[in-house]
């Protein structure tokens, strides 16, 4: 797996952490200061958005500038290849 | 002529419009029942997006964002929170997924499912499955229309009729013509609906309390300031638990990628790419849930009291001096954004019922004509179950979808396992389905015997998982090449 792939799915984590459970809980949910005009608990989810967004952006971006695009064989092993007999049988 | 009979008409002109521009596409040569659904694999980035950030734009987010923020405060941003964790499966399912329908002709998600562990029966449990949760999910949209008309007419149409009226021209239509260029009505809606939020949502706190941080500090230093404080309150306004917000937003989140009319537009759009770049742009359309909030929270303290916590947007627009053509406009935008979303869940929940349910039960394939007159039969028959549990039932539009979230997160591990286990295998994925199911609605009916006060889905999902994995290793897939 590339390393940039790696750095996403660490990303997910650090999310799942802080907008699930316990970092919203523990360092984002009170209503002050206001931020930009906003309590602080909504700028945290907001925050997040931003930093969720350049994330996946940055994912996007890596997968489709690869120079050397390996051929995507689909289904090698033929898992999905039931298809035909479903609609027959 | 006064404000409620003006806005009334430039409704009732949307309506007009909406049901003529529906029935249109039917007058044309109608194809086959593939049709729609099969979209010829043709759409492009744009039209994607708005095709997935119209998801967003349901009644769910425009009349149930402001309701909860009104009535629960920080509770809302739980919308935003599963939003934003949950799209992300939906980059890399919806890249194999467009890759696989492409190779092998899928055009739902039960066909995908029922080609990989080669089941007709997990194909009839699925439709099952999807009918059940989408029926709550069209019945919220239908309570957003019929709050919209009730308010707006000073509680003349009342909440029944205007939901009646409303949706009778959705089952026009959806029955005539199925959901034809459902792309561009949901790109033009998208748009008019992301200029509106933004526009209210900045101008009301200016409006009522001179900006956006002077209505903040204001409702701080009420004695509604808890409201502001995560995870805000629950629906009987004390303070609600973390482990309940938390548990709901994990099995929103895992639930969200796995909607059967959100998953197949993988199969529609023209290249996996293209899939993906709509996916990867998505989050700024939860960015729109900002203004959206900030309306709920104006009303907070200049309109207390006003019930259902639902209706408050229609009912701020009435309070406040608008001019009687925008109030109308806005208020077709409701109902568009109501309906864009409930005609495709609606032709959706029909097609999957007779396409993956009724057509695998019988022994010999349906003809195409037969088909489509049950497909219709079935948007018949789930729109009235779906009127019936609007009109009968009480719960808010945002607790209704949270209920169907349990369901709905069920089917994540299978697809998962059917993408990236090659050892999973038919009866793990049947029984882990069944037991999810079963655990999940065991805890929703008798929420008294949980052991945790968790969101009954993360049972569902716990008992779902140890079974996939459990008989997977035990009675293992024979296509494995990697076992």
């Amino acid at each position: 797996m590339p390393f940039y792939k790696k750095a996403f799915i660490v990303l997910q984590l650090i999310l799942w952490f802080a907008i699930i459970w316990p970092g919203y809980a523990w360092y984002g949910s009170s209503a002050t200061p206001l931020v930009l005009g906003i309590p602080f608990s909504f700028f945290w989810i907001v925050a997040w958005v931003l930093i969720g967004f350049a994330g996946i952006y940055g994912l996007y971006h890596f997968d489709y500038s690869a120079k050397a695009k390996q051929d995507i064989s689909v289904d090698p092993d033929g898992l999905f290849s039931h298809h035909q007999e479903n609609q027959e049988g | 002529m006064d404000t409620v009979t003006i806005s009334l008409l430039v409704v009732g002109a949307y309506l007009l419009i909406s049901l003529v521009m529906g029935i249109w596409p039917a007058l044309k040569v109608s194809n086959s029942v593939g049709g729609y659904v099969a979209g010829d694999r043709s759409m492009n980035t744009f039209l994607m997006y708005f095709v997935l950030g119209g998801s967003i734009f349901s009644s769910f987010a425009f009349l149930g964002g402001p309701g909860w923020a009104y009535s629960r405060g920080a509770a809302a941003f739980f919308i935003i929170a599963y939003g934003l964790l949950g799209v992300v499966p939906l980059y890399f399912f919806g890249g194999k997924a467009w890759h696989l329908g492409k190779k092998y002709g899928f055009v739902t998600q039960a066909e995908l499912l029922s080609a990989r562990y080669n089941s007709r029966f997990l194909s009839i449990l699925l439709s099952f499955l999807s009918v059940v949760v989408l029926i709550p999910y069209l019945t919220l949209q239908m309570k957003g229309a019929g709050y919209v008309l009730s308010v707006i007419s000073d509680g003349y149409i009342e909440e029944w009729v205007g939901a009646g009226i409303t949706y009778l021209v959705v089952l026009i239509y959806v029955y005539y013509s199925g959901v034809m260029g459902v792309g561009w009505s949901n790109a033009f809606q998208g748009l008019y609906m992301m200029v509106l939020a933004w526009v209210l949502g900045i101008y009301l706190p200016y409006k009522l309390y001179g900006g956006i941080g002077e209505m903040f500090t204001q409702i701080l230093a009420s004695d509604k300031s808890a409201m502001l404080t995560m995870p805000g309150l629950d629906g009987s306004g004390s303070t609600w638990s973390w482990a309940a917000f938390s548990s709901t937003v994990l099995v929103s989140a895992v639930g969200y990628s796995v909607w059967p009319h959100f998953f197949m537009r993988s199969f529609a759009a023209k290249s996996a790419r293209v899939f993906q770049k709509s996916v990867m742009l998505y989050p700024t359309f939860l960015l729109v849930m900002i203004p959206i909030l900030l309306i709920g929270f104006a009303a907070i303290l200049k309109f207390p009291g006003v019930t259902p916590a639902d209706s408050i947007l229609p009912h701020l627009l009435m309070q406040l001096e608008l001019p009687a053509v925008v109030i109308g406009l806005f208020c077709a935008g409701a109902l568009a954004a109501s309906m864009s979303s409930g005609d495709a869940i609606l032709h959706t929940a029909a097609s999957v019922a007779i396409r993956d349910g009724i057509a695998k039960m019988v022994k010999n394939p349906l003809s195409d004509a037969k088909e489509r007159t049950y497909i219709r039969l079935a948007v018949l028959v789930i729109g009235f179950v779906a009127y019936y549990f609007a009109v009968a039932s009480k719960t808010s539009i945002v607790g209704l979808l949270i209920g169907a979230y349990g369901g709905v997160a069920q089917i994540f591990p299978i697809i998962f396992a059917a993408f990236y286990w090659s050892r999973a295998s038919k009866i793990a994925a049947i029984s882990a389905l069944i037991g999810g199911i079963l655990a999940n609605t065991f805890f929703l009916v008798l929420p008294e015997l949980k052991p945790f006060p968790l969101h009954e889905g993360v049972y569902g999902l716990f008992v779902n998982i140890i079974l996939l994995v459990s008989l997977s290793l035990w009675f293992p897939n024979k296509r494995t090449s990697n076992s």
